[in-house]
């Protein structure tokens, strides 16, 4: 994840910590920090007004000229101008990409024996894994995966790898992801730690953590996902990235001292992350099945896989044509204050839906590149652990970056 | 309207990979004052090829993604390294001799990175805004301002940025920010400090730059359009001995 650094002001270059990478004592990670920091946050009020930058879909999208994410007018609810209402509407039609062949090979000798290589490998073959850490602490496993059948409709994937390019400098893995779930929902948090801030293994971590678990507690809250508090849900990750900065800057400092005067910018510089959650309900209930996006801050891409018509491009994180993407919450946790942006996709059978780094989604792209065309034949179907793993351990010369895809796949 | 041929390509260029190139330019100042009777500081620019070499043999992508091109330049610019990747490099040796002309290294700059864009996109590269390193320790001899304009002209698509590092003390501050444009920075060496010392921590820090730019994660992904800029890290001088930077930073947009 590539960030606009935030600019040092001089008072806190000069009041920064002089070796940052000692902030974290050897036992320390995102989980062993204690409690959850959100929970020791006063809640939101609960008068208090989720107002989200667009308006919410309440009905379900035409698939072929539709809107992607179906802005319309909330029936039930006047806030909305309607010309805001149609200009969304207006602006976000569904763009499909259906995929020519996957021309991907198996690697057939040397370390990736056996990976799939989509498109130019590029240098990827000659860049060894490693172990290493430049960080003294910050161990982050390479890969993580989980997949499981929620329901007969609805099945998941999760999956992490460490890029190319934190191999070869010893760093470790800067995405995350957490899944929340109850009997009703299941919740997706993915995040993506900035590249130079060093420490944003920790935070991205602790924000998909806290969104997870804020989110499906928004939702029991909620009579309708609409209605959930989102504010709140981001409120609560932002604060979670400001308690974490603070309680390192303490670390450094030393128990006895006083509480550090630490700025979100400054702790932007070493922890900034993005984060992004996926809501979907554990099964289709009267023909509906409707996931939710909420983006509490970052560039996500936003995807659905249709059989028959391809990939749509709900919101590409760095296309500066898309109509979704937004400023408002452009800027990584803590910073920023806007409210999450909130998208849904109803799911029809044998589609599925993706929430993806930029990792994924930059070599993506609008799905007809190689990886597109890769990913469009291996994850049509629901696929267990290994397989989620594999077929996300591509090779390709532009994927150096982390990357973190959940994926729900709407099997009836 | 487009012809059938420029369909095509553009439909091959949605469909495929294209691979995203660095092109650094540094020009060495090789003149009379680098030499052991003054500045001293020829051998330590003669370490900078090597330097690069070592840099990409240890790292495939920055050896993948960068292009170095190396000019040495007196009174008369000259291309001692064509555009070509760290590890494809051969270690050229500068012998300090001649005044200090930045006119004709300035268009000399221009020429080439003309030139070698068209050879990268002929090759199906796309790149990032070419970087320029100017290496120098005097007062240019001559005026100039009319072709330094013409480099930096934002009509000229490809506009580097510019960096400009003045080795040893005789070169004014007021110079080396006056050559330095875009997302370029100005960089001097501290009082007390040898050039020979300034020279080979500079070129240290430009290689841990160069590192960075060119793999920093999902940087050679940047679609839609956009030109990627290269990366300084003003970090990695901000506790130097012999540099310090002159520009200032609230100014500068680090990406």
């Amino acid at each position: 994840m590539i960030w606009p650094r935030p600019r040092p002001t001089r008072s806190e270059t000069e009041d920064s910590p002089k070796d940052e990478s000692s902030l974290v004592s050897e036992s320390s990670s995102a989980h062993g920090l204690g409690d959850d920091p959100a929970s020791e946050l006063s809640p939101e009020p609960a008068e208090s007004a989720f107002v989200p930058d667009r308006p919410i879909a309440t009905s379900p999208p035409e698939q072929t000229t539709a809107p992607a994410l179906a802005p319309q007018l909330p029936q039930s609810d006047t806030q909305f101008a309607p010309a805001v209402a149609d200009e969304a509407l207006a602006l976000t039609e569904t763009q499909w990409t259906l995929p020519g062949a996957t021309d991907a090979v198996e690697v057939l000798d040397g370390y990736y024996a056996g990976r799939s290589q989509a498109g130019n490998v590029g240098p990827m073959l000659r860049i060894s894994p490693s172990i290493r850490s430049r960080q003294f602490g910050a161990y982050v496993p390479d890969s993580v995966v989980d997949a499981g059948v929620v329901s007969d409709s609805v099945s998941i994937g999760v999956v992490s790898i460490k890029g190319a390019s934190h191999h070869l400098k010893g760093d470790p893995r800067q995405d995350a992801y957490a899944i929340a779930s109850d009997d009703s929902w299941v919740v997706i948090a993915i995040a993506d730690g900035v590249s130079e801030a060093r420490m944003s293994h920790l935070s991205a971590a602790e924000a998909s953590r806290v969104a997870a678990n804020e989110s499906l507690r928004a939702l029991a809250a909620a009579h309708d996902p609409a209605d959930a508090d989102w504010q709140a849900v981001g409120t609560k990750s932002r604060s979670a990235i400001r308690t974490l900065g603070q309680r390192l800057a303490q670390q450094q400092a030393g128990s006895g001292s006083a509480q550090p005067d630490v700025s979100d910018r400054l702790i932007a510089g070493i922890l900034a992350t993005t984060c992004d959650v996926l809501a979907v309900p554990a099964r289709r209930i009267d023909g509906l099945l409707r996931a939710w996006r909420v983006r509490i801050a970052g560039d996500g891409s936003f995807y659905v896989i249709d059989p028959n018509r391809g990939w749509a491009t709900v919101d590409s994180g760095k296309n500066p044509s898309s109509t979704i993407i937004s400023n408002a919450v452009g800027d990584p946790l803590p910073l920023g204050d806007a409210p999450p942006e909130v998208e849904h996709w109803d799911l029809d059978p044998g589609q599925a839906i993706v929430l993806c780094t930029d990792g994924f989604g930059d070599v993506i792209d609008q799905g007809a590149r190689p990886v597109g065309r890769y990913l469009f034949a291996a994850w049509q179907q629901p696929l267990d652990t290994v397989q989620l793993l594999r077929t996300s351990s591509f090779l390709n010369t532009n994927a150096d970056d982390d990357r973190t895809a959940a994926i729900v796949w709407a099997t009836a | 309207m487009s012809s059938k041929t420029d369909q095509t390509e553009e439909l091959k260029e949605t469909q495929s990979d294209a691979d995203l190139i660095l092109p650094i330019y540094i020009a060495v100042d090789r003149s009379w004052s680098m030499g052991p009777k003054d500045n001293n500081a020829i051998d330590a620019a003669n370490e900078l090829i090597p330097t690069i070499i070592d840099t990409c043999d240890a790292n495939p992508l920055v050896d993948y993604r960068a292009r170095f091109c190396i000019i040495g330049f007196n009174a008369e610019p000259e291309v001692v390294v064509t555009l070509s990747r760290g590890t494809n490099m051969t270690p050229h040796a500068f012998v300090a001799d001649g005044g200090t002309d930045f006119s004709k290294v300035f268009a000399l700059l221009k020429s080439q990175i003309l030139s070698d864009h068209v050879t990268l996109k002929r090759d199906g590269n796309r790149s990032y805004r070419p970087a320029v390193f100017l290496i120098t320790d005097g007062e240019p001899n001559d005026d100039p301002t009319e072709a330094f304009t013409a480099l930096k002209d934002p009509g000229f698509d490809l506009h580097p940025n510019v960096f400009v590092f003045g080795v040893g003390k005789n070169i004014s501050t007021e110079t080396i920010k006056q050559y330095t444009d875009g997302r370029g920075l100005a960089l001097a060496t501290k009082d007390n400090v040898s050039a020979a010392s300034a020279l080979k921590e500079f070129i240290s820090s430009l290689m841990t730059s160069i590192i960075q730019s060119t793999t920093q994660a999902g940087s050679a992904a940047a679609e839609n359009g956009a030109v990627p800029d290269f990366t300084f890290d003003p970090e990695a001088f901000t506790d130097s001995d012999d540099i310090f930077i002159l520009s200032d930073l609230d100014d500068f947009e680090i990406q």
